[in-house]
């Protein structure tokens, strides 16, 4: 031991009464001299004291055990919180983006034998056109040509939450769409063939909407893999197709009829 | 929980009950919390000086030196508002006046007696805060020798070799306990010694 080794054991002694006469004289000699000693000498007493203290260390036992207690319980309910927060938010999103599908949205809206009543329909089977009410703005024979291009515009208005789909194919393993492309540009003579895979169980149906979210198209239950939609009877505008497989929106796309 | 008598709370604090002790943080902590934020305080101060005004609380109930005019909840509030004004003054003494020693004033606040009562609970708390940090078997030798256990049975307790290597163990866990909290930043400001 050094001689710094033996004044730290001699405090420890001083305080706990263990130095013999001749050490304590000497001790508070050192003590008189050296004020450094002094301040080890009064913490290492202050200490004895605490750890004397053997009821007050019981109770900061209990304090620190209650405390690490609640800041476990905190951790939890932020956790909770953090947990209930995130569901939430989940939820909020899934039902922005699956609102459109839900039922009787105009998205999920499938047109079925007597569920609706267009006011003029041509059926093959189970293809209707609903060319009446449903239909956008023709431009009439006579009419002022400036308003006529005011409304025309108005056909081609981006319906929000179908442009959010397009292209857009949602539990498609059944289906695969080989034409035409998502978006497709077509003319008033033009014939749009749709061409696709699908798996043979599947039952397709088809629903044209246009940029209100009206029906302008359905067939049911289409057989065999392609179809032919004659958009002659439409007026130009901007459309949306829907491919369904039983109630499953399984394919989205649009169309830009220009004449 | 249901709200607890200040009789039981008394009780409950004296004999170290968990859940008593546990109803206080649930009940008096935000009164706490809001007279310190006010007085320009943190969280953590709030939490350093509700511990302390715990630990008086618990002392004054211990010591037989409670004497209640009012209510407990009052009582324990202007505990650590005394607290927490103190400590305030003291950090502008040492922001604002940092010459202790040719400071009048700074005497007077030393001489106080709740003052030094307010020091020591301050280094209660630091003493504290080494002491659990240091390891298991420092703790242990160092309460079971306060406990006035002899070194033999220390060192049978522990597994130590013999009974001096526990007194060498001790001399060294108390030296280690004492260079940490000297080395503690926390230590200057509850000094105050000549």
């Amino acid at each position: 031991m050094n001689d710094q080794e033996y004044i730290h054991e001699w405090i420890s002694r001083y305080n706990e009464g263990e130095l013999s006469n001749k050490e304590l004289i000497a001790f508070r000699r050192l003590l008189e001299k050296d004020p450094e000693i002094r301040v080890e000498t009064e913490l290492d007493k202050e200490l004895t004291e605490f750890l004397q203290d053997r009821d007050l260390i019981e109770f900061l036992k209990v304090l620190d055990m209650v405390k690490s207690k609640k800041r476990k319980e905190s951790g939890f309910s932020c956790l909770l919180l953090a947990a209930v927060l995130v569901i939430l938010v989940t939820l909020g999103c899934s039902w922005i983006i699956l609102s459109p599908l839900r039922m009787g949205h105009p998205l999920m809206q499938k047109r079925t034998a007597g569920s609706t009543d267009p006011t003029e329909s041509r059926s093959h089977g189970k293809v209707k056109f609903f060319p009446g009410k449903n239909q956008g703005f023709a431009p009439s024979q006579a009419g002022n040509d400036s308003m006529d291009d005011e409304f025309l515009a108005c056909n081609f208005k981006p319906l929000a939450y179908m442009e959010g789909m397009v292209g857009v194919v949602t539990r498609s393993g059944s289906f695969h769409l080989i034409s035409p492309e998502h978006s497709v540009t077509a003319g008033p003579a033009d014939t749009i063939r749709f061409i696709w895979r699908v798996k043979k169980d599947a039952t397709l149906s088809m629903e044209v909407i246009n940029n209100r979210g009206e029906s302008v198209f359905s067939h049911e239950e289409i057989p065999g893999t392609t179809m032919d939609l004659p958009v002659f009877q439409l007026p130009e505008g901007l459309y949306y197709w829907k491919f369904f497989d039983q109630d499953n929106l399984v394919s989205v796309g649009k169309i830009i009829l220009k004449r | 929980m249901r709200p607890l008598s200040d009789e039981k709370i008394i009780e409950g604090i004296i004999n170290k009950r968990p859940e008593v002790i546990h109803f206080m943080y649930k009940d008096y902590f935000p009164l706490i919390q809001v007279m310190i934020e006010k007085h320009s305080g943190t969280l953590e101060d709030a939490q350093d000086v509700f511990q302390d005004g715990q630990m008086a609380l618990f002392l004054r109930c211990r010591d037989r030196e409670l004497i209640l005019n009012c209510a407990l909840r009052t009582y324990f509030y202007s505990i650590c508002r005394n607290i927490w004004l103190q400590r305030l003054e003291k950090k502008q003494k040492i922001l604002y006046q940092p010459d202790l020693l040719v400071n009048e004033n700074s005497e007077k606040y030393i001489a106080k007696d709740s003052i030094t009562k307010e020091q020591k609970l301050e280094r209660n708390r630091l003493f504290w805060k080494h002491f659990k940090e240091l390891p298991d078997d420092c703790q242990n030798v160092l309460l079971m020798y306060f406990d006035k256990v002899p070194f033999r049975v220390v060192a049978e307790e522990l597994g130590f070799t013999d009974e001096n290597y526990a007194k060498v163990r001790k001399y060294l866990c108390k030296k280690l306990l004492r260079k940490r909290i000297k080395q503690d930043p926390d230590f200057i400001n509850c000094i105050g010694y000549e």
